[in-house]
């Protein structure tokens, strides 16, 4: 489990990070290399944070960019130019967000976080990875009963995930 | 400057690290030509001056509490004295990079861009002053492919930001795709198609 903020994530990608990005190579940064190690090893990606704008907390915006970089995710094709995927190996992404709107207002303006994971990400993973999404509405006003019945479905859903047979 | 424009208060914030990037010359461009049609602009490169996007326990606990952190208090200043709103930046896995995301997470706070009433779910506006919203951005890929990543930071910027500014505000998408594949000629005549436009706001 990585938590960006007990460990103190950079968020913003620097200048010599954005000039190597095209390297089809992993992070020159320790910790971003460590993580970026740490998603090719991995078979299931989930991401657990509160939506601010409706879109993803800065410092896991943060965590995407500077950690999922060309060599990692995905490929640059010499001659075309176009993006292969690398993510291949990620068999299920999961989302889990709470919001401070309510249900109807999220799906109704946009929920830009779950578009990021679902849709953008997905596109460098497999044909065959799911994904799933998990959320509490109008946390705002919640009581503790409805979080904590939230706690137990996050738990419940991902206890009955399947996986492919390795 | 004609009778049908004024001089407007513009915000150009800027985010990108690299101060050779095809970001900042698109920057200093349409500043140039905002001023030369005499607007007031005031700009805010995040990367130069170190601002730091990770909003942290204090102004969480505090995010109910109107006011921003003292070392960004001038950037709330400048969001609530602008009337037009320049964003420039590359979009990164279809959104705003971190830095900007996080001008975002830690400026547009309560008292500065909205608040909330006891009770209720929803934001009331407090940024009344804005009446354009303007992402200025550029894409690697295709138009093609940002349209089926569902174009997140489009949505942020036309419908989050939007909602808490003047009722009749309007939004501009100023943006350019392909930029992986684009010739130095390309580029420029991008910058070019946004001077223009900048000149005639």
């Amino acid at each position: 489990m990585i938590d960006l903020y007990a460990i103190g994530f950079r968020a913003a990608m620097s200048t010599d990070e954005h000039r190597a990005y095209s390297d089809d190579h992993p992070p020159t940064d320790e910790i971003a290399a460590r993580h970026a190690a740490l998603v090719g090893a991995a078979r299931h990606l989930v991401f657990v944070y509160p939506t601010w704008w409706s879109g993803l907390p800065a410092i896991l915006k943060g965590w995407l960019e500077r950690v999922l970089v060309t060599g990692v995710a995905f490929g640059l094709d010499e001659t075309t130019r176009r993006v292969v995927p690398r993510l291949d190996h990620i068999e299920r992404i999961t989302g889990i967000s709470t919001y401070g709107s309510p249900w109807l207002y999220v799906r109704l303006i946009n929920d830009n976080g779950r578009r990021i994971i679902t849709r953008a990400l997905r596109l460098v993973c497999g044909r065959r990875t799911r994904t799933s999404w998990l959320a509490l509405y109008a946390i705002d006003t919640s009581t503790p009963d409805e979080r904590e019945r939230f706690r137990a479905e996050v738990g419940r859903r991902l206890a009955a995930m399947r996986w492919r047979d390795v | 400057m004609s009778e049908r424009r004024r001089a407007r208060r513009i915000l150009v914030v800027v985010a990108h690290p690299d101060p050779t990037s095809f970001t900042h010359a698109t920057a200093v461009a349409i500043t140039a030509a905002l001023e030369a049609v005499g607007h007031q602009v005031r700009t805010h490169d995040l990367y130069a001056e170190g601002f730091e996007p990770v909003l942290d326990a204090d102004e969480h606990r505090r995010h109910l509490e109107p006011g921003v952190s003292e070392a960004i208090a001038d950037h709330a200043v400048d969001l609530r004295w602008c009337e037009i709103l320049m964003l420039v930046y590359p979009t990164w896995w279809s959104g705003q990079p971190a830095i900007l995301k996080g001008w975002i997470d830690r400026v547009w706070a309560c008292g500065v861009a909205w608040d909330l009433p006891p009770g209720a779910n929803r934001l009331r506006p407090g940024l009344g002053n804005i009446r354009r919203i303007i992402a200025v951005t550029s894409h690697g890929s295709s138009k093609w492919v940002n349209a089926l990543e569902g174009e997140a930071g489009k949505r942020t910027v036309t419908r989050s930001l939007r909602v808490l500014c003047h009722r009749w505000c309007r939004t501009g998408w100023w943006a350019s795709y392909g930029l992986d594949r684009a010739t130095p000629e390309r580029r420029r005549a991008i910058i070019s198609r946004w001077e223009r436009r900048a000149r005639r706001l």
